[in-house]
């Protein structure tokens, strides 16, 4: 048993792969790593997707490129309301990022997401884009004013969410790809044949799915409520 | 696992540049190619609304010129029947007065004649008379000349018949 909680202590540290020699070393961590092979791997398929698009005729690279576009589109337009058009891009993005995170652990990559830094740089960016959003919409003062809305006793509740909603986002997303993991490598030391292939079908692959999902739907669901 | 450091930051500037590069590579050439087809579309169903017009209107300036032409070859039709009546009022009118012309000529040239001859025949009946005249009044007086006169006139008229 201690043999197995080494191993899985190990594969659960997300390690250093290399250090940048400044400020005394910055070490750039596995996650990042793998981000960067998730960023490759997506733009280069946007790249060869988006090659030679054409009005009529199209071709059926160029119909792939445009039914994702559409249906992850108009999937994400349906949680934001149209007047959250202009963040759909980049929930899009966010939401094929942790998808593909999330389930890059069958190719035999460590998923970016077990590293808790990944899920809180994507919770920050989801809370300073709910409240970017709420300042651009409706100005400062009206920001403002929706803290105590709808009675001024809940202010101090309102202002502890700007904290807890990303908080819950982060923890979600963490807890939930390494606690499946957990679960994973538990089940195949439990039983390693067959079983494993179905749970894995799951937790690897519909929980992956499902969480980006979810992480997407609340960052959209705040964002509506933050613009209307 | 549960450490926060530099690697979060990475991670935004990952994040960021990931959304930059989709939205050049991916969003923006997909909806600009949509938008494109939309707007051809659009403009296709425009042209063919105008084309519709521009039928539309042909197909009612062809009716209204094939009532016009309608409408002139019954104008047509009408001022030659009118024509035509008048022309056959004038002729029968000409005939009938010419007729009565005829007719009153016939009648003068008759009564002319008629005069002519009453002429004549008074002539020759005061001929006949101063002819049987003188005849009596050469053979006999009184009442037998008064007969003889007559019958003599009788004579003569009858052989005249």
């Amino acid at each position: 048993m201690g043999n197995l909680t080494e191993s899985l202590m190990e594969e659960l540290n997300c390690e250093t792969v290399f250090t940048i020699p400044i400020f005394g070393g910055i070490g750039v961590s596995e996650s990042v790593v793998v981000t960067w092979i998730i960023m490759a791997v997506m733009v280069l398929v946007a790249f060869i997707l988006t090659r030679n698009l054409r009005i009529d005729h199209i071709s059926k690279r160029q119909a792939v490129a445009e039914t994702i576009v559409t249906k992850l589109t108009g999937m994400v337009e349906d949680m934001t309301g149209p007047e959250g058009k202009r963040y759909v891009p980049y929930l899009t993005t966010v939401l094929v990022y942790i998808g593909l995170a999330n389930i890059i652990g069958l190719f035999g990559f460590k998923s970016p997401t077990k590293d808790l830094n990944v899920t809180a740089a994507l919770a920050i960016m989801s809370i300073v884009l709910v409240e970017g959003a709420g300042i651009y919409q409706r100005g400062v003062k009206k920001w403002l004013h929706k803290f105590t809305e709808p009675i001024a006793i809940v202010t101090p509740i309102n202002i502890l969410e700007v904290f807890t909603r990303p908080l819950s986002l982060c923890m979600r997303l963490f807890g939930n790809v390494l606690g499946s993991y957990v679960i994973m490598e538990l089940l195949k030391i439990v039983v390693p044949i067959v079983v494993p292939a179905a749970f894995c079908l799951y937790f690897d692959i519909f929980d992956g799915l499902l969480q980006a999902y979810v992480f997407v739907f609340l960052t959209s669901l705040y964002i509506k409520e933050a613009i209307e | 696992m549960l450490r926060l450091d530099w690697n979060l930051l990475f991670t935004v500037i990952n994040l960021l540049l990931l959304f930059v590069l989709m939205k050049i590579f991916l969003f923006k050439p997909v909806q600009k190619i949509i938008a494109a087809r939309q707007a051809e579309a659009d403009k296709q169903f425009d042209e063919a609304a105008a084309k519709q017009a521009e039928a539309d209107g042909l197909k009612a300036q062809y009716a209204k010129s094939i009532a016009s032409v309608e409408e002139e070859k019954s104008k047509a039709m009408q001022e030659t029947m009118k024509k035509a009546d008048a022309e056959y009022q004038r002729i029968v009118g000409d005939a009938e007065s010419k007729a009565k012309q005829i007719k009153e000529d016939a009648a003068v040239e008759a009564e002319n004649q008629k005069t002519q001859i009453l002429k004549k025949a008074e002539k020759e009946i005061a001929d006949m008379v101063v002819d049987a005249a003188v005849k009596v009044v050469g053979k006999n007086s009184g009442a037998d000349v008064d007969s003889s006169l007559y019958n003599e006139f009788l004579d003569k008229a009858g052989d005249k018949q």
